[in-house]
C-alpha cells in the first residue's frame, strides 16, 4: 500500500507539473519550449489555481475537504486538457536533449561539475535536517487541516479554536501540503521536509537554467558556468539568517523560501522576456502565474510584488516607448492588488 | 521619520551580516552599467535594481510597509537580483578574456571572493543528520506517540525543547502553550511555563498549574531534579520515554475512563 501512496505523491510533484505546463508552453516561441520551462510553468499553474480556488474557501471558512475535492477536480481537469491540447510541445522539449551532443568538452565538464554541486544540495535537503521555529506554525496548520478539516481557525501552537488568522490565510502553502497529504496519504511534514524540499530545489535550478538561457543566449557554452557560480553562491549564501539565499536553501518548503528562492528569480526572468521586442502569449501567462503564485507564498508579496512590477513596468514601458505595454504589465498585478485589499480590509 | 531611517539602516546591516554583500552588488551594478551592451538586460539588471534600492530606502515607503509588519522589512532586499547579477558579471568577465588560463583565473578569483564574502550554509550548528523522514528529533515522535490517545485529543504540557516539534508531528495533542511561549519578544507568559522551565521542578506547583490548564499529561525531563513527587498530587507515572517522564492526571484518567475514552 505504501508504494501506492508514494506513487501518487511522485505523480503529483513530478508528472503533473509537466502536464500542467503544456498549455502555457504551447503559446511560447519554440526556443522557450524546454523541459525546464514545462516544469516551471506546470508548478506555477498549480500554485496559481490553488491560490485562486482556496482563498474563497478559506475566507468563507469552509471545510478543508470541500476545498480538497474542488481543487483536485479542477487541477486534474486542467491536467488532462493541458496534456491533450498541448501534446505537440513534448517533441520540441525532447528535441532540446539532443543539444547535449553538440556540447564542447569544457561545457560537458562544466555540466558535470554543476550537476554534482546541485545534487549535493538536493541530497542535503533529504538527508540533513534544519530545525526552524516557523515550521511549528506552518506544518501544524497543515496537520490541523488534515486532522480537523478546518483552515486557519485553530491556533497552530496550542490547537485551541480561535478567531480567523487573516495574516496567514491568504498565503495557504500549508493547506497545499495538506492537499498533497490528503491525496497521497503521506504525512504532510514528510512531504514538506523530505519530498518538496529537494523537488523545489530542482525547480529553483530550473528557473536559474532558464535565466542562464536568457542571459547567455549568445554564449550558450557558458551556461554551465553560470549555474556552477549560482550553486556556489547559494552554498555560501548564509551571510545572515535574513538573506534570500539562506531562506532558499534552508527553508525552501516554506512560502517565504519559495518566494526568495524561486518566485523572485522567476519574476526577473519574466522581466527579461517582457523587455524583448516580441512577447508571446505564453510568456504573458507565465508572468501572471508568477504574480498570482507570489500571493500563495507569502503575504509580504502582496505589497512587494506590485512595487517591483510597477517599477519594471515603468522602465520597460519607457524602453519600448509604449505606455500600453506598461499598463498591461501593471494589470498583471491585479491578483496581488485584490488580495492585498482583502488583507488590509480584513486585518 | 528618523526612526524609520534608522530601522532601514539596521535592516541592511543585519542583512549584510559580516560580509560585503551590498558593496559587492553595487560594484557589480556599476560594472554592468559601464560594459553591458544589451539595453534590455541593462534595464532589468541595473536600472531596475537601482530603482528598487531607491524605493526601499525611501522612509515613506518603509514607514507604510512597516505599519503592516515591521519585523520583516528586510524581505524587500530579496527583490534585488544580487546572486544573478554577480554571477552574470563573472561569466561576462570570463567571456571577455581571450585565453583559457585567464578565463580559469577569473572564475577561480570569483569563487574565492564568493567564499570569503559568504558563509557556508551546511554547518553542524544548524544542520543535523536527519533521524527520520519527518526531519524531527526522534525523541519528539516517541514522546508524542506515548501521549497520543486513540479516541481523544489530550492536552499535554511539555518542556520547552519539545514545544516547537510536537504539533509538527501530530495535531491531535493540544497544548496549553506552544512555541509562542519560547519567543520572549512575543511577550507571552504563563505560570505553568515558568514552573516547567525552572532549574528545579516543584511538583506541587506543576500539579497546581497543570490542573488549572486541564492537562491530561505532564511530560518532564528526566535529567532535571524535582522537589517533591507528582504522585503525591494524584499523578501516575506512565513511563520513561526517550529521557522524558510521562505523568497522567489521575482525575483526568477517571473522567476519561468513565466516558469510555480509556479502557
Amino acid at each position: 500500500m505504501e508504494i501506492i501512496n508514494w506513487a501518487i505523491l511522485l505523480f503529483l510533484v513530478c508528472i503533473m507539473p509537466l502536464g500542467l505546463g503544456m498549455i502555457p508552453v504551447k503559446y511560447m516561441e519554440k526556443e522557450h519550449r524546454t523541459p525546464a520551462m514545462l516544469y516551471v510553468c506546470g508548478w506555477f499553474v498549480s500554485f496559481s489555481v490553488f491560490e485562486l480556488v482556496s482563498i474563497p474557501f478559506i475566507l468563507l471558512q469552509r471545510r478543508f475537504s470541500e476545498l480538497a475535492v474542488f481543487y483536485t477536480i479542477a487541477v486534474f481537469l486542467l491536467f488532462f486538457i493541458s496534456v491533450w491540447r498541448g501534446r505537440g510541445v513534448v517533441a520540441d522539449c525532447l528535441r532540446k536533449f539532443g543539444n547535449f551532443k553538440e556540447l564542447t568538452l569544457w561545457s560537458r565538464i562544466g555540466w558535470g561539475i554543476g550537476i554534482v554541486l546541485i545534487a549535493g544540495q538536493v541530497l542535503a535537503a533529504v538527508f540533513l535536517e534544519y530545525w526552524d521555529g516557523d515550521d511549528s506554525y506552518y506544518m501544524a496548520q497543515a496537520l490541523i487541516a488534515n486532522t480537523y478539516d478546518v483552515m486557519y481557525t485553530r491556533d497552530a501552537y496550542t490547537g485551541y479554536e480561535f478567531g480567523f488568522d487573516i495574516r496567514h490565510a491568504l498565503s495557504p502553502v500549508p493547506i497545499y501540503y495538506a492537499w498533497l497529504s490528503a491525496l497521497s496519504g503521506i504525512h504532510a511534514v514528510i512531504i514538506a521536509h523530505s519530498v518538496i524540499a529537494p523537488i523545489w530545489i530542482l525547480l529553483m535550478y530550473s528557473v536559474y537554467a532558464l535565466l542562464a538561457d536568457k542571459l547567455l543566449e549568445h554564449h550558450r557554452s557558458y551556461k554551465p558556468l553560470f549555474l556552477i557560480l549560482i550553486s556556489i553562491w547559494l552554498y555560501f549564501g548564509n551571510v545572515s539568517i535574513n538573506t534570500a539565499e539562506t531562506f532558499a536553501i534552508t527553508r525552501i518548503w516554506q512560502g517565504k523560501g519559495l518566494m526568495a528562492g524561486i518566485i523572485m528569480p522567476l519574476l526577473f526572468l519574466c522581466f527579461f522576456y517582457l523587455q524583448e521586442v516580441k512577447v508571446s502569449k505564453g510568456i504573458w501567462v507565465l508572468f501572471v502565474l508568477t504574480i498570482t503564485a507570489s500571493g500563495l507564498a507569502t503575504s509580504t508579496s502582496l505589497m512587494l510584488v506590485p512595487t517591483v512590477v510597477g517599477l519594471a513596468a515603468i522602465l520597460i514601458g519607457y524602453q519600448k516607448r509604449c505606455l500600453g505595454f506598461a499598463v498591461k504589465m501593471l494589470l498583471g498585478c491585479l491578483p496581488c492588488i485584490v488580495l492585498g485589499l482583502i488583507f488590509v480590509g480584513m486585518s | 521619520m528618523m526612526e524609520t531611517v534608522k530601522a532601514i539602516w539596521e535592516d541592511i546591516v543585519l542583512y549584510n551580516g559580516d560580509s560585503f554583500l551590498f558593496v559587492l552588488f553595487l560594484a557589480v551594478l556599476l560594472v554592468l552599467c559601464l560594459v553591458e551592451k544589451d539595453k534590455g538586460l541593462k534595464t532589468i539588471l541595473v536600472y531596475l535594481s537601482v530603482a528598487l534600492i531607491v524605493v526601499f530606502m525611501n522612509p515613506l515607503y518603509a514607514w507604510i510597509a512597516m505599519k503592516v509588519d515591521d519585523e520583516v522589512y528586510y524581505r524587500v532586499w530579496w527583490t534585488l537580483p544580487i546572486g544573478i547579477g554577480i554571477c552574470y558579471c563573472v561569466v561576462k568577465a570570463a567571456i571577455c578574456v581571450r585565453n583559457l588560463v585567464s578565463k580559469i583565473l577569473v572564475v577561480v578569483l570569483a569563487v574565492i571572493v564568493i567564499v570569503i564574502n559568504g558563509k557556508f550554509v551546511y554547518t553542524n550548528t544548524i544542520y543535523f543528520k536527519a533521524s527520520n523522514a519527518y526531519h524531527t528529533p526522534q525523541m519528539v515522535i516517541d514522546v508524542a506517540e506515548a501521549v497520543r490517545m486513540e479516541n481523544y485529543n489530550p492536552k499535554a504540557v511539555f518542556p520547552a525543547e519539545l514545544l516547537p516539534f510536537i504539533r509538527q508531528y501530530t495535531a491531535e495533542i493540544i497544548m496549553p502553550y506552544g512555541r509562542n511561549m519560547v519567543e520572549t519578544r512575543w511577550g507571552f507568559s504563563s505560570p505553568l511555563y515558568d514552573c516547567m522551565e525552572a532549574d528545579v521542578y516543584v511538583a506541587e506547583d506543576i500539579a497546581k498549574y497543570a490542573r488549572e490548564e486541564i492537562c491530561v499529561y505532564v511530560v518532564l525531563s528526566s535529567i532535571k531534579p524535582m522537589e517533591g513527587k507528582l504522585e503525591d498530587y494524584h499523578y501516575t507515572l506512565q513511563g520513561l520515554v526517550s529521557g522524558y517522564y510521562i505523568y497522567m492526571d489521575d482525575y483526568c484518567y477517571e473522567i476519561l475512563k468513565e466516558q469510555g475514552y480509556i479502557e
